[in-house]
């Protein structure tokens, strides 16, 4: 609020600072809509990326998602930035040991003795550091969806394909082999599933969340980033046909009610950068839930210093028939 | 009967040629920024920013990136242009093409992205307020015919932009061949793991019309007022013409 409250100060034309005061990104930084459980009983989300962070979104990514999952992956992903910090220490304390030998009135062969024995204790550290470092990118390229598998109780990624949705050319052309490793129990998949009671009680409530391993991520999540700045822009507008035609009814209701309540004002939202993770998949009676976690800058008006924001889409989509996916809650997630 | 043209220094078939530069990008396209910025020891963002200043776009623009490859320019163009204005991100190659729409999504610009040909460009006449290319005019098969095409989706009153490595002024003749032949492959080794492709690109440079030529095939195409700046000793140079 009070960074909110400088840049109002700071607009530079008293009608920016009108028009300020009333700016807010789609939703207006409510939860709107149908919530995800699932998003509700992660454990807290990762900050907001700062400024700084900005430029390692790729990487910013996958410690979020994993510290969703509060697994032990997670800790050591998210400690990840302190690296660099660990090394350039190192360097300087090998600097300041020579000083401080040299200071001390050690010379000559026992202090190079001394630092050689240092040298090589700090270089056996930045090994182990790098070897750890390599093994955490071994693993699959969506760490996110393995790191949350582990902290659900051991939900194996490619187990997760009895939530497939066949429409968005996923489908169900796994191998039955495929369901050997579930552990899960997810709900397509019949008998051979339940072997691992123990697991599946502990996972309960997560059973399944998770995205099917043949899911076409990648360009899911491109719609949904290109759906997130379009509809702000429909948002600022106030154009609620283009709303209508990517919202469920409750959320369009919901907005609408907010646009009216603006009166008829522009809003302005402008969209400085954008990171997205499709956080997990539900399937219900009717349809799929698929919860999508964005993350990056955002600007409300036009001369203001950007600001992070962090917000679930929870995305649904009819199990049979024509439909796409619609925006059917927002979920604020701090 | 075939025709030829020139793909680096080998003479190829036209048709084969088109097929080779997409090969080249095809295996550049994830490294192209990395590359570029190692090659040109980062002078490939000033060329650009000199480009983006002298193209003056202003919000409502129609912008028209040929060749857009990864998006620097449109990037630059869209947030000129504002949400009344228009961008297009075009290229003749996919993979370049799929590197700069998602670069452009991630920073919360959603434009229209388009692959096709600049020699065949399926837009109408007078459309443009701009018309830019950046480091592409080089891989075109059909120049001439690529520059006619530019001029004809310009409106009147319209400027095309090409940006191009050209000749480089004579004392720096030397170690800009010795760098291009030697460094630029064995860089390219290293890093992408392809010196075929730099080679490819070290050759295609060679081969491209110098700054007067340029100009002489911009005026034969329809562009009045023709002229160009040479960057960096004639390593680059930005030309730019008017449809009047």
């Amino acid at each position: 609020m009070k960074k909110f409250l400088v840049t109002t100060i700071l607009a530079v034309s008293a009608f920016s600072m009108v028009a300020d005061a009333f700016a807010r990104p789609l939703g207006g930084k409510r939860s709107v809509g149908r919530q995800s459980q699932a998003v509700r009983q992660m454990p807290a989300p990762a900050p907001a990326p700062t400024p700084n962070m900005q430029r390692q979104n790729p990487n910013q990514a996958a410690p979020a998602a994993a510290a969703g999952a509060g697994g032990a992956a997670a800790a050591a992903a998210t400690k990840r930035p302190s690296m660099w910090k660990g090394i350039l220490g190192g360097a300087l304390l090998g600097l300041g040991l020579g000083a401080l030998l040299s200071h001390l009135g050690i010379g000559g062969a026992l202090a190079s003795a001394i630092s050689t024995i240092l040298m090589i204790a700090l270089l056996g550290l930045a090994i182990m550091f790098i070897v750890r470092m390599f093994r955490r990118k071994d693993t699959p390229a969506n760490a996110s969806v393995a790191g949350a598998g582990a902290g659900f109780g051991g939900f194996k990624p490619q187990a997760a394909g009895g939530v497939a949705t066949p429409e968005i050319g996923s489908g169900l052309r796994q191998q039955p082999t495929a369901y050997q490793g579930n552990n899960g129990g997810v709900a397509l998949d019949k008998g051979t599933g339940f072997g691992n009671a123990g697991a599946a009680a502990a996972g309960a409530a997560h059973q399944q969340w998770g995205v099917p391993s043949d899911f076409d991520s990648e360009s899911f999540l491109r719609h949904a980033k290109a759906s997130f700045i379009r509809m702000q822009a429909a948002w600022d507008r106030g154009d609620t046909n283009d709303l209508r035609e990517f919202t469920s009814p409750e959320v369009f209701a919901e907005l609408k009610m907010q646009i009216q309540e603006r009166g008829g004002v522009a809003d302005f939202t402008d969209v400085v950068s954008i990171d997205a993770q499709l956080l997990g998949i539900e399937k219900s009676a009717t349809d799929y839930l698929a919860s999508v976690q964005f993350n990056g800058m955002i600007r409300n008006a036009q001369n203001a210093p950007a600001e992070p924001y962090v917000e679930v889409w929870n995305m649904s989509k009819p199990l049979a028939g024509e439909g796409g996916w619609v925006l059917a809650g927002i979920q604020q997630v701090s | 009967m075939t025709n030829t043209t020139h793909f680096g220094y080998k003479t190829v078939a036209e048709d084969q040629k088109v097929q080779e530069v997409a090969k080249v990008f095809h295996s550049v396209a994830a490294k192209y920024d990395v590359m570029n910025d190692l090659m040109s020891a980062g002078l490939h963002r000033a060329w650009k920013m000199f480009t983006i200043a002298q193209a003056g776009v202003r919000p409502g623009f129609k912008v028209l990136d040929i060749a857009g490859g990864t998006g620097d320019l449109a990037k630059a163009f869209a947030r000129q242009a504002g949400k009344s204005g228009e961008v297009w991100l075009t290229d003749i190659n996919e993979s370049m093409l799929r590197v700069g729409r998602d670069r452009l999504l991630n920073k919360g610009l959603v434009t229209p992205t388009m692959l096709c040909d600049a020699e065949k460009l399926p837009f109408p006449d007078n459309y443009f307020d701009r018309v830019s290319v950046a480091f592409g005019l080089r891989n075109m098969t059909h120049k001439d015919q690529a520059l006619a095409e530019m001029r004809r989706v310009l409106k009147p009153g319209g400027k095309l932009l090409v940006l191009e490595f050209s000749k480089v002024i004579a004392p720096l003749q030397k170690p800009y061949d010795l760098y291009s032949f030697s460094v630029l492959p064995w860089l390219g080794q290293r890093i992408a793991g392809d010196a075929e492709s730099y080679r490819y690109l070290a050759e295609s440079i060679r081969m491209h019309p110098d700054q007067d030529t340029l100009k002489g095939m911009m005026q034969d195409a329809g562009l009045e007022r023709v002229q160009y700046y040479n960057l960096t000793g004639g390593v680059a140079a930005l030309h730019t013409g008017i449809k009047l």
